[in-house]
């Protein structure tokens, strides 16, 4: 081997090296599906963030009410079609659920406003809480949602149980609330 | 002649020059990057705090857009969180951290420059420094490798070449070197070891 060729493989060995480096540190940073941390929810386990705001008709909505319950928690746009085909759900779970006080379900309009919410809710005959105004827009970042519907659940020790992003099925939701209760 | 001595400087001043100069683009390049990275004295106002937070966010729910630049609702109301929390007297590393902890680290339109993630900016920094090293290595070696150094046997071999030439020129049929006859020995510059 020449006196040139040789550090010009040290130097091809040296680039080598850092490549397979950056390689292994981009692949522990991003693991294995570089969208895998915008999927899930940093609040699952931890606790709820506390709300206030407005209904639609004008009662203060307020997660101190709520303590020591099982909380439903949607987030939702009177525009937004997913959440028009989870809202079959949602209202059956409510009606068989509205009279326990031990539970409770709340709607959050996330990217909406105030009138168009309370038209939707009339129109739809929605009966459940649903927030509106700065503490509704509030909660989108404080729950630290990234569109929507998004379902939060809320167990009576205040902590996040559950989190699912895009339309709502029934064995999803039941599943998130026995785990809220402790019995899942 | 005197004109064309004055055109060729000695090989040991084109060198230093040629040194100088490397440095100087080499010392310009430095502080162009020095410049780029030195930290600049902050608009303390909420206001402005508030606009370079959020041109590190990113819009959660629009595409490549950070929270300064988008107007949905929610980019709105971060924009609103941003400036509470500034009021409230939180550091710009609180507010990072409140926005990680409920998005993950892909809200931060730059990857953190600590921990492991610091490698994602040191590394590239490190391969440049160490492709630019190795370049003038190899360059540095390559003209030293090909500079040809006179033994002393060329040394002799071209005094006797100008010798002879010189005789040459003074016989009265002569016509010098370029027009004589090709004198006898081994070529010049076959003889210089390479």
């Amino acid at each position: 081997m020449s006196r040139v060729q040789r550090p010009l493989r040290r130097l091809a060995l040296a680039v080598g090296v850092a490549v397979v480096a950056f390689t292994i540190v981009l692949a522990l940073t991003v693991r294995s599906d570089p969208r895998a941390d915008a999927n899930r929810s940093r609040l699952v386990g931890r606790p709820a963030p506390s709300f206030a705001m407005t209904g639609v008709d004008g009662t203060p909505i307020r997660s101190a009410a709520l303590a020591g319950r099982t909380v439903v928690v949607s987030f939702w746009n009177s525009w937004c079609l997913p959440c028009r085909e989870e809202e079959p759900v949602l209202r059956r779970w409510w009606a068989e659920h509205r009279d326990d006080p031990s539970y409770a379900l709340v709607g959050i309009t996330r990217d909406d406003t105030d009138r168009a919410a309370r038209t939707a809710v009339r129109r739809r005959a929605i009966t459940w809480p649903v927030g509106v105004g700065r503490g509704a827009r509030q909660a989108t970042v404080d729950f630290g949602t990234r569109g929507q519907p998004e379902t939060y659940v809320i167990g009576p020790d205040g902590i996040v149980a559950g989190a699912y992003y895009g339309p709502l099925t029934r064995p999803v939701l039941d599943r998130m609330v026995a785990r809220a209760r402790g019995v899942g | 002649m005197p004109a064309e001595r004055h055109r060729h400087r000695p090989a040991a001043t084109v060198g230093t020059w040629r040194r100088v100069a490397w440095a100087a683009v080499a010392l310009g390049a430095l502080a162009t990057l020095a410049l780029a990275v030195w930290p600049r004295p902050e608009d303390p106002s909420v206001a402005a705090r508030t606009r370079r937070l959020a041109a590190e966010l990113r819009c959660v729910d629009c595409e490549g857009l950070s929270v300064a630049e988008s107007s949905t609702p929610s980019a709105r109301a971060a924009r609103a969180d941003i400036a509470a929390r500034i009021r409230a007297g939180q550091t710009d590393a609180q507010i990072r951290r409140a926005f990680v902890d409920r998005y993950g680290e892909t809200v931060l339109l730059r990857p953190p420059s600590e921990g492991i993630s610091a490698l994602v900016w040191a590394l590239p920094a490190a391969a440049i420094l160490a492709g630019a090293l190795g370049v003038g290595w190899v360059l540095w070696r390559g003209r030293r490798e090909t500079r040809l150094v006179p033994s002393a046997e060329d040394e002799v071999l071209v005094a006797r070449l100008r010798a002879e030439a010189a005789g040459a020129a003074a016989t009265p049929n002569g016509s010098g070197p370029a027009g004589g006859a090709r004198p006898a020995g081994p070529d010049v510059r076959e003889a210089s070891p390479r």
